[in-house]
C-alpha cells in the first residue's frame, strides 16, 4: 500500500469541518429534542390543569343544580358545560357520558377525530391523549358524586408547535451552516498560519540537512512551535561547533602526521648522516692500524698513526658525546636547572679558558662586557658559549680576532661572538642549524668539527627562550667573518617566582 | 499501518461522540409510569395513575342565594347581608325603581330574612363584632359613607363620630374589629381613628395621606397602605415608617403572629405569600394577575383568595393551607367578589360574594361553599 501525501492544511481543514458538523448537529439534535420534550412536558401540565378546571366547573355545576342522577346531569347540560369550559380554557372540548357518547361539544365536530380506541382507557378513569401529527386529544376522566361520570376531551393544535420547531431546526440548520463556513474560514487563515510556521521549521531541518547552519531561530513568537525552532537553532549550533571542533581536530592530527613524517625523515637522515660521519674517522683508523699491521717497525708511521688514529678517535668520541647530548636534550628537558647568571662574568671565564686555544691558532680574543644578569641554566650557557666560542676559534683564519660582547639591550641581553674567519654564505646560512651540516667538510675535518655543534646550540638557546641570529662580520670579501649575535631575557622582565633569589645573587 | 491506525481513530472518535450524544439526549428520560401505544398513525398515552386533581374535590355542596349580598356571618346557620329592601318607598332613578339597600340576616335552613334596621337609607359593609353583639356599618352614597354602630340588641345605631363632614367619610369596605369593644377605620381625609361599641372615638393617626386605605391594630402596631401603595407600620408613639412597597393588600392573621400580603411583583403580577410581622416572607402561596378578597379561616390555619389570571380557566376561588402552603382550586368562574371572602365560624363553609350578568342587568349573588373536612 503506498502512502499518499496529505497535506497538514487539508489534514487540518479536514478535521475541523467534521468537529464543526459533528458538534453543531450534535448540539441542534439536543436543544430541538429538549425543546421538543418541554414542549410536551408544558402542554401536559396545561391539560392537566385544564382537566383541573373542567372537573371544577361541572362539580360547581352539578352542586349548585338539583341532584339527579349524574349521567342524566351530563346530558342535560353536557353542551352548556362543554361551552363553558371551551370558553375557559380556550380550546375546543367535547364531553362524552359513561357510554362513550359525546353529550357536549364545543368548537369540535365530533367527526373531526377518531378517539375509540384512547377513550375506552379515559373511561376507566385514566388519563390518555392520542397525537398525530399536527394535533393532540387530551382525555381525562370526569368524576361525579360517586365516581367517574364522564370524559372530557381537548382537542389541541400541534400546528403552532410543529412551526415553531420548524423555525428552530431551520435555524439551527442556517446557523450551523453559517458556523460552518465561519470555522472553515478561520481555521483555514489559522491553519495556514500554522502550515507555514511548521513549513519554515521544515525548511530549516532540510537547511541543517545540507549543513547550511542556521543564523537565527526559524520562528519568532512564544508558542511551542517557536520552541520547536528554538530546538532546531540551538541543535544547529550546536552541530556546527562541535563539526567546528572536529575539523580543528582533524587539522591537528594531520599537522602531528606531517611532522612525525619530517621527523621521521630527519632522524633517518640523522642516523645516515651519522653512519657517514662515523665512517671516515673510523676508514682513518682501520687505514692507519692496516699500515701499522704492515709496517709496524716504521717509526715515522707510528707515530703518525699514533697521531692520527689519537684525533679521530677524539673526534669520534666528541661527535658521541655531542649526540648524546642532543638526544639528551631532548629527552631530559625538565632537568635543568636554571639559576640567575651573570652573564658577563661567565663569557669573561670562557674566554680566559679558551685564550690558550687562540693563541695556539694564533688568534686573540677581545671581549667587551658589561652585566647582564639572566634566569638560566648554566650547563646550558657553557654549552652555548664554548661552542660558539670554539667554532670561531676553528673556523679563522691565523693572525684574527674573537671578539666577544655582552649588554643589557632593551629587557634582553645580548651576546655577540663575531669572528674574523671565512663566513658562511648566505644560502648555507639556514641549513647550517642542521645537525652534521658543515660549509665546508674538509675544513671541519681538518678542523675537528663534527657538524652538531651550532645545531645542539640552536636547540639550547630556544629551550632558554632566546634567539639567535646570524650575520656577516662586515670584514674584507676573502674574511668576512661571521656574528652570532644571542639575545636572552633579562632575569627582570621574566615573571618568575625566583625574583627572592635574584635579590639574593645582586 | 499507520493509516490503518489512523482511521481506527477516527472510527473511535466518533464513536465517542455518538455515544456522549446518545447519552445526553436519553439522560433527562423520565421513568414516568406512561405507556405508548402506536396504532393506526396514532401514538396514544396513557398515564398510569395519574388523574385530575378534581378528585379530590374539597367542596361538599354549594348554595347559591340569588338577590342578596352576604358580608358576614352571625352564626353557623345565619348569615349578614344587604339586599333591596322592597317594603320601602323606591326611587325612580334613569326611569329605574330603586329600592333602599337594607342590612338584614338570613337563615341558611330555612331561608327566613330580617331586615335590621329598615330604613329608606342605603346601608352596607356590616361588620359584626367578635362576639356578635355590635355591628359596624356604613350608610353610603356611591361608594363612600359615614360609619355608624348598631347595637345588635336594641337594634339602636349612631355614628361613630360626631361630626359628619366630608373629612369624616369612609370608604365602604374600610375598618375592622380589633377586639369585641373596638374597631378601627381610616376616613377619607386620612386619619385613623378607633371607635368602640358605645361611640367613644380616638384619633391614632393624622397622616394627611388621602389615598389611606387597608388599616389593621395589631397590638400596638398599626398597619396601612398610603399613597404609592406604601405599606406604612407605626409603632407605638413612634411615626410611621415604609415597611415595604407595592403592596396591594395587607391582612394579619387572627393569632397576630403574621401577615398576609398581596405585593405587584411585576407588571401585571401579584404574589400572594405569608411573612412575618415586620413583613419577611415565609411562604409564597400564589401569583395571579390580581389576587383579592382574601380571608383567615378563624382558626388561622387556611387562607380563601379569588386569583384572576390572564388564563381564564386559572381564575377562581383558592384556599391555601398556611402552614404546608398546599393550594386547591375550589371553584372557577367567579369573576369578581364584591367583599372579601368569610370564613363561617366553624371553619366549614365560605361565603363568596359577587353579582352575574342577568336579562335585567347585574344581580347580586352569594354561594356558600360547604367544604370537606
Amino acid at each position: 500500500m503506498s502512502r499518499r501525501r496529505v497535506s497538514l492544511k487539508v489534514q487540518l481543514g479536514l478535521g475541523l469541518a467534521i468537529l464543526l458538523t459533528l458538534s453543531t448537529w450534535l448540539l441542534s439534535a439536543l436543544v430541538l429534542r429538549g425543546i421538543e420534550r418541554q414542549q410536551l412536558h408544558e402542554l401536559e401540565r396545561d391539560l392537566l390543569q385544564h382537566s383541573e378546571i373542567a372537573n371544577l366547573r361541572v362539580r360547581q355545576t352539578y352542586l349548585l343544580g338539583e341532584r339527579i342522577d349524574d349521567q342524566r346531569f351530563l346530558r342535560l347540560h353536557g353542551q352548556e358545560l362543554a361551552s363553558n369550559i371551551g370558553l375557559l380554557t380556550g380550546l375546543p372540548v367535547i364531553i362524552y357520558d359513561m357510554k362513550g357518547d359525546a353529550v357536549g361539544n364545543a368548537l369540535l365536530s365530533a367527526t373531526d377525530v377518531e378517539v375509540g380506541q384512547t377513550i375506552a382507557y379515559a373511561l376507566e378513569g385514566k388519563i390518555a391523549y392520542q397525537s398525530s401529527r399536527d394535533a393532540m386529544d387530551y382525555l381525562a376522566p370526569l368524576q361525579g358524586a360517586a365516581g367517574q361520570m364522564g370524559v372530557v376531551q381537548f382537542h389541541y393544535s400541534l400546528v403552532d408547535q410543529q412551526a415553531f420547531q420548524q423555525r428552530i431546526e431551520r435555524m439551527f440548520l442556517m446557523a450551523g451552516l453559517g458556523v460552518l463556513l465561519g470555522g472553515l474560514l478561520c481555521g483555514t487563515l489559522l491553519s495556514n498560519r500554522l502550515a507555514a510556521r511548521i513549513y519554515r521549521l521544515r525548511d530549516a531541518a532540510g537547511e541543517i540537512r545540507k549543513q547550511r547552519f542556521l543564523q537565527q531561530a526559524p520562528l519568532p513568537g512564544r508558542d511551542e512551535l517557536s520552541d520547536l525552532g528554538e530546538s532546531l537553532y540551538y541543535m544547529s549550533r550546536e552541530l556546527a561547533s562541535n563539526m567546528a571542533a572536529m575539523e580543528e581536530e582533524q587539522r591537528k592530527l594531520r599537522l602531528a602526521v606531517g611532522k612525525l613524517q619530517a621527523l621521521e625523515r630527519q632522524q633517518k637522515q640523522f642516523i645516515g648522516n651519522i653512519s657517514h660521519e662515523f665512517k671516515t674517522p673510523l676508514t682513518s683508523i682501520k687505514a692507519y692500524v692496516d699500515l701499522l699491521g704492515m709496517y709496524s717497525d716504521d717509526p715515522a708511521l707510528i707515530a703518525e698513526a699514533q697521531s692520527h688514529i689519537g684525533q679521530e678517535a677524539e673526534r669520534l668520541q666528541e661527535m658521541v658525546e655531542k649526540v648524546l647530548y642532543l638526544s639528551s636534550l631532548e629527552k631530559y628537558e625538565f632537568e635543568q636547572e636554571a639559576e640567575p647568571l651573570d652573564v658577563s662574568e661567565l663569557l669573561a671565564e670562557l674566554s680566559s679558558r679558551m685564550g690558550g686555544k687562540a693563541s695556539r691558532h694564533g688568534l686573540t680574543i677581545k671581549t667587551s662586557l658589561a652585566p647582564a644578569v639572566i634566569w638560566a641554566d648554566r650547563e646550558s650557557l657553557i654549552q652555548i658559549f664554548i661552542n660558539l666560542l670554539d667554532n670561531a676559534i676553528k673556523y679563522n683564519e691565523p693572525g684574527g680576532t674573537v671578539a666577544v660582547s655582552c649588554a643589557s639591550e632593551g629587557g634582553d641581553a645580548v651576546i655577540g661572538i663575531a669572528d674574523t674567519g671565512i663566513g658562511i654564505p648566505p644560502e648555507a646560512r639556514e641549513r647550517i642549524f642542521e645537525p652534521f651540516f658543515t660549509v665546508n667538510k674538509d675544513r671541519s675535518r681538518q678542523s675537528g668539527g663534527s657538524g652538531l655543534g651550532l645545531a645542539l646550540v640552536r636547540r639550547l638557546v630556544a629551550s632558554l627562550q632566546g634567539e639567535m641570529t646570524l650575520t656577516d662580520g662586515g670584514g674584507p670579501l676573502d674574511r668576512p667573518g661571521t656574528v652570532f649575535m644571542i639575545r636572552l631575557p633579562l632575569q627582570a622582565e621574566r615573571e618568575l617566582p625566583a625574583k627572592e633569589e635574584n635579590h639574593d645573587t645582586t | 499501518m499507520i493509516q490503518h491506525k489512523r482511521w481506527k481513530q477516527i472510527i473511535l472518535a466518533a464513536a465517542a461522540t455518538a455515544l456522549l450524544g446518545t447519552a445526553a439526549a436519553c439522560g433527562g428520560e423520565r421513568a414516568d409510569d406512561r405507556q405508548v401505544i402506536d396504532s393506526n398513525g396514532k401514538q396514544i398515552t396513557v398515564m398510569e395513575g395519574k388523574t385530575p386533581a378534581g378528585q379530590d374535590v374539597i367542596v361538599e355542596s354549594i348554595q347559591e342565594l340569588r338577590g342578596l349580598q352576604g358580608m358576614d356571618w352571625v352564626n353557623g346557620e345565619t348569615i349578614l347581608a344587604v339586599r333591596p329592601n322592597l317594603s320601602r318607598q323606591a326611587q325612580v332613578i334613569e326611569g329605574k325603581e330603586r329600592y333602599p339597600i337594607n342590612l338584614l340576616t338570613r337563615s341558611l335552613t330555612d331561608g327566613s330574612e330580617e331586615v335590621l334596621l329598615s330604613a329608606d337609607e342605603d346601608q352596607y359593609a356590616g361588620m359584626l363584632s367578635p362576639d356578635k353583639k355590635a355591628l359596624f356599618y356604613k350608610r353610603i352614597e356611591e361608594s363612600v359613607g359615614y360609619g355608624y354602630m348598631l347595637d345588635m340588641e336594641t337594634r339602636e345605631a349612631a355614628p361613630v363620630l360626631d361630626r359628619q363632614t366630608p373629612d369624616e367619610l369612609i370608604r365602604d369596605y374600610e375598618g375592622e374589629w380589633f377586639d369585641s369593644e373596638h374597631v378601627v377605620f381610616p376616613t377619607m381625609s386620612g386619619e385613623i381613628y378607633a371607635v368602640d361599641t358605645k361611640g367613644n372615638g380616638e384619633l391614632l393617626a393624622e397622616t394627611d395621606d388621602l389615598a389611606l386605605y387597608n388599616v389593621h391594630k395589631v397590638g400596638d402596631r398599626l398597619y396601612y397602605i398610603g399613597a404609592g401603595d406604601k405599606l406604612y407600620l407605626q409603632e407605638g408613639d413612634e411615626p410611621a415608617r415604609v415597611l415595604l412597597e407595592q403592596v396591594n393588600w395587607v391582612i394579619p392573621s387572627p393569632d397576630q403572629q403574621s401577615l398576609a400580603l398581596v405585593r405587584r411583583t411585576r407588571e401585571g403580577e401579584m404574589t400572594l405569600y405569608l411573612a412575618d410581622l415586620d413583613g419577611k416572607e415565609r411562604l409564597t402561596l400564589s401569583k395571579g394577575m390580581q389576587i383579592f378578597g382574601t380571608a383567615w379561616s378563624r382558626d388561622g390555619t387556611r387562607l380563601a383568595y379569588n386569583i384572576m389570571s390572564a388564563d381564564k380557566g386559572a381564575s377562581g376561588l383558592f384556599v391555601a393551607d398556611a402552614v404546608t402552603g398546599k393550594v386547591t382550586q375550589v371553584a372557577v368562574d367567579i369573576e369578581s367578589l364584591a367583599n372579601p371572602l368569610q370564613w363561617s365560624p366553624s371553619g366549614e363553609q365560605l361565603m363568596a360574594a359577587t353579582s352575574i350578568m342577568t336579562a335585567d342587568g347585574n344581580e347580586r349573588v352569594t354561594y356558600i361553599i360547604t367544604l370537606r373536612q
